[in-house]
């Protein structure tokens, strides 16, 4: 059973189409990347996905169950999502941040139990910030404020996992850490989905992709596919043989 | 909340209290004294400092503003224009009536705010706060209009603006204080879900929460939570704003600890401060307000000061 | 012709009288134009019989009801400096309460200011009556008006007053000694248990009140079941005397005018000084 089946999505912004009649497939084990110009819809896309946003007509089926029927708490312990950009203005500890995670789960009014509590220190483990726990989130750097929040992400124990830019303001040791990650949990069964702004960084471990090319306009198949350097010099609009472009 | 803070806060309410309870021009001989005056206008100054307390810190969670008293949706300025309307129409301001009036103006206010921000169609916690401001403008305006062409000489008025617990009726102080008991009780028992909006509507609903509907929730608690106290009160300043500020430094900003701390912080410090304007100058008496204004901001700079000195 | 004096022997004396009526015209026929900026003058002028005189007066003013067709000029805080003008005034009686730059800006376009001193007593009140008598060339009726105000209060005061309360605004909001009220409980025949404060205007602490014991209280606005109701209220000498008087005129009560004094002699009765009974 797919973790996500998307069928005949639309949607737009006012102007003009920008997912048009989308579908695809994800399966658990599937690296997808995101790709595509500015506007081309990614992040309106993974917004779409999780119900945050609500399409025109299509359906969205979340391990065989319609997106939009199911409840946030739910749909929580379902599908986890990173957004590109998340503000802080109080000063909650990398651990606090990263315990909020399990709310779907620990309900409203109790304390953390000590399930709770392992999931989050194994989340801290597996993206490398154990040392920066009782840190304020506020004084971490961006790369390692990224980072809180995929931690806060694995900590739902989602079986889909949706990340919208996590490697933007990283530096290239963040940047490959970061995908070794997604690629690893892939491996051990999650559904991983990434927006990418860099095409390049999908050749490290993405099994699959989508590119955007405007207007609604897509392509979906394997990641070799979706990589060749014609394709994505047309749907980024620059010369086939930029250094940019993956080889 | 940890237990150091606990015994802190206890301790720090325990001594407010005998302090109210002792303080007078009679001295500590007189049972009677203590018992018929002290005691309820003690448990007065508990209950709104608890209301603006709790009610700071939930709009400060839930608009994510640090800088949002329990006012900031048009609750103060609603609050005194019922209150002026009564005084005009000679509603005694101890009666049952100038209660429901000044309760249901304050609440109207914060709901007509929330209501012109959605038909502006944006919910987004600037606009709330921009319709807060507009609202309150207006029926300020309103009132000082009133007054001017009235030419009713009011110190009724300027002193229920002022704040104060000068004669508080036991009827509507239990109503009140169990109003602010059950906003609290119902704050603390969501107060992972305030955390969760302190990182905004996308993060929070991605991790569970509706936002929506805890946004309104949690409004509707701040302002029940104001609107009591305002009704019995009038309009305090400072404890609102202040309080959830001064408690954070302790507790951390985390609702679990924050939530009931601002509730006991702003019922001691307005019990402190309500009995000392009313046995510092004797015979005369200062309102709560005006000490707490005095008192608490020299005392939260003094705070803020050593805490940088801390970090550096 | 020794016993018949010619007419024309009494004509010197003629043209002399004629030049000291016609000199002396003016002074009685000088139709003075005055603006009052606070109900309490205007009520002494009116006192005074000068009423005619008065061209313009504060929104506050509503004694007597003659006021109800002058003109008005605004609050005494900040009077509309545009209407005094226009009202083309010979004087502008201001008081203490009045904005200084009003004042200052009145007189600079021409307009005689008299700023009158607040009063803190009786006495202060006649020097207010005397003061207005004499700029509007009135002294005899100045001093008719004193008299008649003294012999209103009660001549011979109680060796014992009896301790009084006095609430102007409810909340405890009461007279101290720099006050014309606390004056006027005292010679109505009673003393103000706040009369050694040296405050004019404050709010006093419930507590206070309770401890000092009035045996009379004196309520200028609230009803006497709200008072009642306030925390061992019950208790007072005044409760169980049944002295909770809200029975006098609050504007005549707190207004440094002639009411004033009507309101002390019926406070007298009510008090139970035999003097005033008279």
């Amino acid at each position: 059973m797919p973790a996500l089946r998307v069928s005949g999505l639309n949607f737009s912004y006012g102007a003009g189409p920008l997912i048009k009649d989308l579908s695809f497939e994800l399966r658990p084990g599937d690296f997808m990347c995101v790709l595509g110009p500015n506007g081309s819809g990614k992040s309106t896309l993974l917004k779409l996905l999780t119900g945050f946003i609500k399409a025109a007509s299509g359906s969205v089926k979340l391990g065989g169950e319609e997106a939009g029927s199911i409840e946030p708490e739910r749909l929580a312990r379902l599908a986890a999502y990173v957004a590109s950009e998340t503000s802080t203005p109080y000063d909650f500890s990398v651990r606090e941040t990263v315990l909020l995670g399990r709310t779907a789960r620990a309900g409203f009014w109790r304390g953390y139990s000590g399930e709770d509590g392992a999931a989050a220190a194994l989340a801290l483990e597996e993206t490398g910030i154990t040392a920066l726990a009782d840190r304020s989130i506020n004084t971490l750097s961006t790369g390692e404020r990224q980072l809180v929040f995929i931690a806060q992400a694995l900590a739902q124990e989602a079986s889909l996992l949706l990340l919208d830019e996590p490697t933007s303001h990283l530096d290239l040791k963040y940047k490959s850490g970061i995908m070794g990650l997604l690629s690893r949990l892939a491996g051990r069964g999650l559904a991983v989905a990434a927006v990418l702004h860099e095409p390049a960084l999908a050749r490290l471990g993405c099994n699959k992709g989508l590119l955007f090319s405007g207007g609604g306009a897509y392509t979906a198949g394997t990641a070799a596919e979706i990589l060749a350097p014609g394709r994505l010099a047309a749907a980024y609009g620059v010369s086939p043989d930029s250094p940019l472009l993956p080889k | 909340m940890q237990r150091n803070n606990f015994l802190l806060f206890s301790a720090a309410l325990a001594a407010a209290c005998l302090f109210s309870l002792a303080a007078g021009p009679a001295g500590w001989s007189n049972a009677d004294i203590i018992l018929n005056l002290r005691l309820p206008r003690t448990l007065a100054a508990l209950a709104v400092g608890a209301g603006l307390g709790l009610a700071g810190a939930l709009f400060q969670g839930v608009l994510k503003n640090p800088l949002s008293d329990p006012y900031i949706l048009g609750t103060s300025s609603g609050a005194t224009a019922a209150a002026v309307f009564c005084f005009l129409a000679g509603i005694e301001r101890t009666s049952p009536v100038f209660f429901l009036a000044v309760f249901a103006g304050a609440f109207g206010a914060t709901f007509l705010s929330y209501w012109l921000a959605r038909l502006a169609g944006r919910l987004s916690d600037a606009a709330l706060v921009l319709a807060g401001v507009a609202v309150s403008a207006f029926l300020s305006a309103l009132v000082m209009l009133t007054l001017t062409s009235s030419g009713a000489r009011s110190f009724s008025l300027f002193y229920f603006v002022l704040g104060g617990l000068y004669s508080v009726q036991p009827g509507v102080l239990l109503v009140s204080a169990l109003l602010i008991a059950g906003a609290a009780a119902l704050a603390m028992a969501r107060w992972r879900a305030l955390d969760a909006m302190a990182l905004g509507s996308e993060n929070a609903y991605h991790l569970g929460i509706s936002p929506e509907r805890e946004r309104v929730l949690f409004f509707a608690l701040a302002c029940a939570s104001t609107s009591a106290a305002v009704a019995i009160g009038g309009t305090i300043g400072f404890v609102g704003l202040m309080t959830p500020h001064i408690v954070r430094r302790f507790t951390g900003p985390s609702a679990r600890g924050l939530v009931p701390a601002a509730a006991l912080g702003g019922a001691a410090m307005l019990a402190a401060a309500d009995a000392a304007g009313r046995s510092l100058f004797s015979p005369a008496e200062i309102p709560a307000g005006v000490v707490m204004a005095l008192a608490g901001a020299p005392f939260f700079m003094w705070l803020l000061w050593k805490s940088s000195r801390g970090r550096n | 012709m020794k016993h018949k004096k010619h007419i024309a022997a009494y004509l010197p004396p003629v043209p002399l009288l004629l030049f000291i009526l016609l000199a002396a015209a003016p002074l009685k026929a000088e139709a003075k134009r005055v603006v009052s900026l606070m109900p309490s003058y205007t009520e002494i002028i009116f006192g005074l019989g000068a009423g005619k005189d008065l061209v313009g007066v504060s929104n506050f003013c509503n004694w007597p009801p003659e006021t109800a067709k002058l003109e008005k000029t605004g609050d005494y805080m900040r009077p509309n400096l545009e209407k005094v003008y226009s009202l083309k005034p010979d004087t502008v009686f201001a008081g203490a309460w009045a904005d200084a730059s009003s004042s200052k800006q009145l007189s600079s376009m021409g307009i005689k200011v008299v700023s009158l001193p607040e009063e803190k007593s009786a006495a202060g009140i006649f020097a207010t009556v005397r003061l207005i008598a004499a700029e509007l060339g009135r002294k005899r009726e100045g001093e008719k008006l004193v008299r008649k105000l003294t012999a209103l209060m009660p001549v011979k005061l109680p060796e014992k007053p009896l301790k009084v309360y006095l609430e102007a605004d409810t909340g405890g909001w009461t007279a101290g000694g720099e006050s014309f009220l606390s004056d006027a409980v005292r010679l109505a025949g009673g003393r103000n248990i706040f009369a050694e404060e040296k405050r004019g205007y404050f709010q006093a602490a419930w507590e206070e009140v309770l401890l000092l014991d009035p045996e009379a209280v004196i309520l200028l606005s609230g009803t006497e079941e709200e008072f009642l109701a306030r925390p061992m209220a019950k208790g007072l000498a005044a409760a169980r005397a049944g002295r909770i008087i809200t029975g006098l005129d609050r504007d005549a009560f707190s207004r440094p005018g002639p009411r004033l004094f009507t309101e002390i002699k019926k406070l007298g009765g009510l008090l139970g000084v035999p003097d005033a009974k008279k």
